[in-house]
């Protein structure tokens, strides 16, 4: 059957589950011209139905948190060539993982050879005894449900890796969707009064945006971000000076009106489609403030998260919000727990990560006991990334110390949640954590590894005129799946 | 389109296994063999290519093979040289690794099969054709107007092309639209903003057969015809202004004066310019016109690609847009490789860069304007300071640029055993043929110091100084020699630029030393002006007896007694140059880009017409003739109305590529004129439901532009004030200006907030506009700020002195948004909505605030009927 007939032929009682993304395919179709489109069902059998992924913004250093290196501290202060290992900088792996977007030309970023030591301990914790940084003892207490990848790399050794960790593709390379815009455009929405691609606390830069955009899939998949204090979502508040009966008056009367035209264009499909568009939105201007009203939450459950506490508020709330939003049916959170670049430490990284990690550490755990204890740790898949490692040698640019510089070559990211394995470790680096050891994981491993858990070959999404290479799609991590 | 190929070897792998448990026989030729090699294959053993002589495209060929001899040998896939290559047994594995991956085992099987089956395929299997014969590399011919019965669509050449297709498939065209149906949809298309009430009035009264075209002239006319269009080809220029980090004033992409490529386009289309020439001097103003100040600004079609940190990066935007703009192809997909699809190969694109090797950018002065000073190259770690005046522009400098071909478009792997290669555009449609020859530039273009304006503006700011030092009170002895050292000085370099630009009388040596002098007295009387200064601070420091400001005066007055002796041992020494009014630069240019824009815009280009003629029809039909609007390529979608599209674009290019010509030919045409709505059981629906035919107009929803404009005109809002640097976001509020003028770039705030929702550009990439019907419009046009501003301004305009009823003022309120009456139960509804409202808000405030409320409330609404935002 003729879609566009079918949706001309919707009856007023339609429950509007699907419908935002029908109205949505509807544009798509407009737009790229006929083919398939994806239906909103899963490819094969999903194993999440909905993603939480925590970018933390800067490049946290994987030698501090999730990959430990007792190497760097016995051969502190050596350059490479004086350590027993081969030296990372003269691999040809080297090469192959970094491009600068400036031109080798101009760029003249130093590499640093002496090596820098630990700059905190490590514990082994749980069953799996995994060992965590000690600057993180509420993750340390969940080390049995997540599976740490500790041999991810990327190419951009510049903060535009934060796009490309989203997109797959380095800056210098022809755009592509983010992830969330993908699985928007693939699955659509469980819940059509919703955005069903939400942003929590960023993108707080301007260029980064394209973390969180749907590019050529149309700005319709890109994601909402969604504020917690003030106006929640743009356009979503019912102007003050409107009285609630007011307004839905004048909602009626658009509806009255545009039904009465539909005599003279009874085969208008966008007409009958913007009718339906203005009964959805007048619901979503009731369900998103609701969505986000953490009062309605208990004393305990804010206490869980930190929401009672300075340090860890911003964060907690933030979490907080992603796990209603998925227990509403949302489909993808994008969350930024801290602000843009923070996790950046060129120097004094002790302290940088000293004052960040207890910020993050509760509230990220706590969404992972929450998952669990109200049953939803089967249905949402948690993801906890950043755009790449830090450097194990010590940074001496511009005269700055106690740091380490930006590291394409390896890093770690975590998985937990629906489908995952828990307690393991897959992947590493090598000896001093410099090169991610093969088989190492290109970011879109990240991303095959989520539409797989989700159902989906990104292959069928594809849009004509589009390329998107192999490397795009990447393999999905099938060694920390359950 | 590789898309295809990777989901069709995904498929065939599926197929293949499924198959496994089949017998031999049951591999298919076609379904499964032919698909696979022409997907994996295809380019290099096919109609494009045929590397070692061997084309896999058919059965009969395969069998033939090529150097090496047969590709396989029926019925034995062990001896088969397909099989061997395949595998990279005893030769090198097909396809190459820099070509794509291994083809999978169960291929692999697949192929085995079909060889040990004896390689069986039908008899007749045709032989592709030669790609290069394709319909749009064939310059267009003007075909003859076909005749058709029906004498109303004999009178207009279009009508004619279209008529013949519904003749053929039994489609009916419905009558024409009513003639205030038509006076709004041919003024939003032409305008971008809406009829007034006056017009309709004046239009539905005029009986005359020429109103339509009178209406016409007086919309093509008017400037909003300039803003209206040069919205559509902001989207395939991809306009963008600066961006990089744009809050942290960081320029990295584009030009902060990037908006005066803007204003060029809106005037260009305003004054009617020809597409041609438009073309030709967006790509090559400095070459073709290096005269004309103006139309440099078109040369922000080259600009917009510019990346400080990365000149690779902005020759492959430049390619890449320059050819799907203009040319509808897809050179982008040879960055890597030999296209796929179309003759054109890998080397040919590299050749394409170097039309645009060369470029670099200059800033220059703009008669009102501070001089910008030169053109701040990036430094690495720095950052691009935001200069907004003057013009950034380019221009040849890098003369010595070679371009070398690398790798699979990684720019660190160059191909060491290939030569640099010379410009050049595909040799399939003859762009291999340009004749290249370098420009030599006039002087004020190598120096533009020697402008008038320049020294006009130089002079007059030293004499008004003068002016001012002669009269001050009280008298400042020092600042009147310096004033006067610095008219003479300025004199005197004018002088001695005009002797040696060969614009003036005298000896070009002479006259350089002699303003050399002249600068150096004006340094020496600076430098006496500043040891007065210092010493009367100095006194005054003293005078308060404040030890740390003497000791700071005393320092500062050493330092100008050096200063000012060195400027005295300047003087004493003769010099022999001076310090010039602008930077100098290079007296050629390499002559590229006017080859390449030339043969861009000749007659013979058989693509540049037709691309044009689409995108012109796409934007008045809402749908294009050719569906891949930047792909007339093979892997591009066929024209529905070949014959149309290339009338069209003959007589484009006959009325010297005239525009507006165009517009008023299609928006006469009865097909233009036709009615939206059909019945539901409208015969044609069952035969062509999505209307590809065009047997009724296709309606649209306004661009993202249009529906802020619209609303903005409607309410008497609008600030029709044109041309500008872009307008902040941040700025929504407090401008009502047409939505073009606002900041259009990829970052946040990059557009307006309202415009998002509505599929507002992206403005890297927007050769087709977007339209969807999302819930976060209706949230936009019902709740924001400016929404409610608009119905207050509307209902103001309603309410303000009107003693009609209350029948009549909705009569009205319909006629000022939707450019009609209202139908009898549109006029219940809305009394009785009134009614309401007013009872409603009256609860809660004066029987007075409550009547402008149900007003604005009604106002609101009716910017929320479909049909305001909808072209009918």
């Amino acid at each position: 059957m003729n879609r566009r007939v079918f949706l001309a032929d919707l009856g007023m009682g339609f429950s509007g589950l699907a419908l935002g993304a029908m109205l949505q395919r509807d544009g798509v179709v407009r737009a790229g011209g006929a083919h398939a489109l994806p239906d909103g069902r899963p490819h094969f059998r999903p194993r999440a139905k909905s993603v939480i992924w925590l970018f933390l913004s800067g490049g946290y250093s994987h030698l501090e948190t999730f990959d430990p290196k007792p190497a760097l501290n016995r051969h502190a202060g050596k350059t490479f060539k004086q350590t027993p290992y081969p030296d990372p900088l003269q691999l040809p792996l080297h090469n192959q993982r970094s491009r600068s977007v400036v031109n080798d030309s101009i760029n003249t970023r130093e590499r640093y050879a002496t090596i820098y030591p630990l700059q905190v301990g490590f514990r082994k914790h749980g069953q799996s005894g995994i060992e965590i940084a000690d600057w993180l003892p509420h993750l340390a207490s969940c080390v049995d449900d997540i599976a740490i990848v500790r041999n991810v790399w990327t190419t951009d050794n510049d903060h535009a890796a934060e796009n490309q960790i989203h997109t797959g593709r380095h800056k210098l390379d022809e755009r592509q969707p983010a992830i969330g815009s993908w699985t928007s455009y693939g699955l659509g929405t469980l819940n059509a009064n919703l955005p069903q691609f939400v942003v929590l606390g960023g993108p707080t830069r301007a260029d980064t945006r394209e973390s969180i955009q749907g590019h050529y899939l149309g700005p319709r998949h890109d994601g909402i971000p969604l504020n917690l204090d003030g106006e929640p979502l743009p356009f979503a508040r019912r102007p003050a000076h409107l009285l609630p009966e007011e307004q839905r008056n004048e909602y009626e009367l658009i509806g009255r009106l545009n039904t009465l035209a539909g005599v003279e264009y009874p085969v208008d499909n966008a007409l009958r489609a913007r009718i339906r568009a203005y009964e959805l939105a007048y619901r979503m201007q009731v369900a998103v403030p609701e969505a986000l009203d953490l009062a309605r939450e208990t004393p305990a459950t804010h206490r869980l998260y930190g929401l009672d506490r300075p340090t860890t508020r911003v964060a907690a709330r933030r979490c907080l919000a992603a796990r209603r939003l998925v227990e509403l049916g949302v489909r993808f959170v994008q969350l930024y727990p801290s602000p843009y670049g923070v996790w950046d430490s060129h120097a004094n990284l002790r302290v940088n990560h000293g004052a960040l990690c207890p910020q993050i550490d509760q509230p990220v755990a706590a969404l992972l006991k929450d998952l669990k204890q109200r049953g939803l740790w089967d249905d949402v898949l948690l993801v906890f990334c950043t755009e790449f490692g830090r450097t194990p040698g010590q940074e001496t640019r511009g005269g700055v110390s106690q740091g380490r510089d930006h590291h394409p070559h390896g890093f770690s990211v975590w998985f937990a949640g629906a489908g995952i394995k828990g307690g393991i470790v897959h992947g590493e680096t090598d000896e001093l954590g410099f090169h991610a050891l093969e088989p190492a994981h290109y970011v879109t491993d990240l991303h095959a590894t989520v539409f797989h858990l989700l159902g989906l070959d990104p292959r069928r999404l594809e849009i004509p005129g589009r390329r998107r290479l192999e490397i795009d799609h990447g393999e999905p991590i099938r060694e920390i799946m359950t | 389109m590789h898309i295809s190929m990777m989901h069709l070897s995904v498929a065939l792998a599926v197929l293949a296994m499924s198959s496994a448990r089949l017998g031999a026989d049951d591999v298919d030729y076609l379904k499964q063999v032919k698909p696979l090699l022409t997907s994996r294959c295809g380019s290099c053993h096919g109609p494009l290519a045929q590397k070692a002589k061997l084309r896999l495209d058919t059965a009969a060929f395969i069998k033939g093979g090529g150097r090496s001899g047969p590709a396989i040998i029926a019925g034995k896939s062990d001896e088969s040289l397909m099989i061997h290559a395949i595998l990279g047994r005893d030769r090198p594995r097909m396809p190459p690794r820099d070509e794509g991956k291994a083809l999978a085992p169960a291929e692999i099987a697949v192929l085995k099969r079909w060889i040990d089956a004896g390689a069986p395929a039908p008899k007749n299997e045709v032989v592709p054709s030669d790609p290069r014969k394709h319909w749009a590399f064939q310059k267009p011919v003007r075909p003859a107007i076909p005749r058709t019965d029906d004498l109303a669509w004999q009178r207009h050449p279009i009508d004619s092309f279209i008529r013949v297709q519904h003749d053929r498939l039994g489609l009916k065209a419905l009558p024409p639209a009513d003639r205030a149906t038509l006076l709004r949809r041919v003024t939003l298309d032409l305008t971008g903003l809406p009829p007034t009430r006056e017009q309709l009035h004046a239009f539905l009264a005029d009986a005359s057969p020429a109103a339509f075209d009178r209406v016409v002239e007086r919309l093509l006319a008017s400037p909003d015809y300039g803003e209206r269009w040069a919205r559509h080809w902001m989207d395939v220029w991809r306009y963008s202004d600066w961006y990089g980090r744009r809050s942290e004033n960081d320029w990295r992409n584009s030009s902060p004066t990037l908006w005066r490529w803007r204003d060029w386009i809106v005037g260009s289309l305003n004054a009617g310019r020809g597409y041609d020439r438009m073309i030709q001097e967006m790509l090559a103003a400095d070459e073709i016109v290096p005269d004309n100040d103006a139309a440099q600004a078109a040369t922000g079609f080259l600009v917009r690609n510019y990346y400080s940190l990365n000149h690779d990066s902005w020759m492959k935007d430049q390619v890449e847009h320059t050819a799907k703009a203009f040319l509808g192809l897809t050179l982008n997909c040879c960055h890597c490789h030999d296209h796929k699809y179309d003759p054109i190969s890998q080397e040919e694109y590299f050749r394409f860069r170097a039309f645009f090797e060369p470029l670099g950018l200059r800033q220059d002065r703009v008669p009102g304007e501070p001089d910008p000073g030169p053109f701040q190259k990036y430094g690495y770690g720095g950052s691009g300071k935001v200069v907004t005046s003057g013009l950034v522009r380019v221009m040849d400098e890098r003369f010595d640029a070679k371009t070398r071909m690398y790798r699979l478009g990684n720019d660190r792997d160059f191909m060491a055993d290939r030569l640099p290669v010379t410009p050049g555009a595909p040799a399939m449609i003859g762009g291999d043929r340009l004749q290249i020859s370098p420009v030599m530039l006039p002087s004020t273009a190598v120096y533009p110091g020697a402008k008038k304006f320049i020294q006009d503006e130089e002079i007059a700011a030293a004499e008004k100084e003068l002016a001012a030092a002669r009269t001050v009170q009280p008298a400042d002895p020092s600042r009147l020699s310096v004033a006067e050292a610095r008219l003479k000085a300025v004199h005197a370099v004018i002088a001695a630029d005009r002797a040696k630009y060969k614009l003036g009388p005298g000896d070009a040596v002479d006259l350089a030393r002699i303003a050399a002098r002249a600068q150096a007295l004006l340094r020496l009387s600076e430098a006496r002006r500043r040891v007065d200064q210092v010493e009367r601070e100095l006194a005054l420091a003293k005078g308060k007896q404040v030890a740390a400001a003497i000791k700071k005066a005393e320092d500062a007055l050493a330092t100008a007694k050096k200063q000012c002796a060195a400027a005295e041992s300047q003087v004493a020494v003769p010099q022999a140059t001076y310090v010039p009014l602008s930077p100098t630069y290079p007296a050629t240019s390499t002559g590229r880009r006017k080859a390449l824009a030339l043969w861009i815009t000749s007659s013979d280009n058989p693509l540049t017409a037709r691309v044009a003629v689409n995108h012109i029809w796409l934007r008045h039909f809402g749908k294009p003739l050719v569906e891949s609007v930047f792909d007339f390529g093979r892997n591009g979608k066929s024209p529905t109305h070949p014959e149309l599209l290339d009338w069209l674009a003959v007589e484009l290019m006959e009325s010297g590529w005239n525009m507006k010509r165009l517009h008023k030919l299609i928006v006469t045409s009865q097909t233009y004129q036709l009615q939206s709505a059909a019945a539901q059981d409208d015969a044609n629906l069952a035969k062509d439901a999505d209307d590809r035919w065009l047997w009724r107009y296709p309606s649209r929803r306004l661009e993202a532009e249009a529906v802020r404009d619209a609303m903005l005109f409607t309410a008497g809002d609008l600030d029709a004030r044109t041309g500008g640097k872009e307008i902040e976001p941040a700025q929504e509020k407090s401008s009502r200006r047409r939505s073009l003028y606002f900041a259009s770039h990829p970052e946040g705030g990059g557009s307006l907030k309202l415009l998002e929702f509505f599929d507002a550009p992206d403005p890297c990439d927007c050769y087709r506009r977007a339209e969807s019907l999302v819930p976060q419009q209706a949230l936009a046009l019902t709740n924001s700020e400016f929404t409610i501003a608009r119905s207050r301004s509307l209902a103001d305009r309603w309410l303000t002195g009107s003693q009609e009823s209350s029948e009549a003022m909705i009569v009205r309120a319909f006629e000022d948004t939707l450019t009609r009456r209202p139908k009898a139960e549109e006029l219940k509804a809305c009394m009785e909505f009134l009614e309401s409202q007013s009872v409603l808000v009256a609860k809660h405030a004066t029987p007075q605030v409550a009547r402008q409320r149900a007003w604005e409330s009604l106002a609101r609404v009716l910017f929320n009927h479909h049909e305001f935002v909808t072209i009918r």
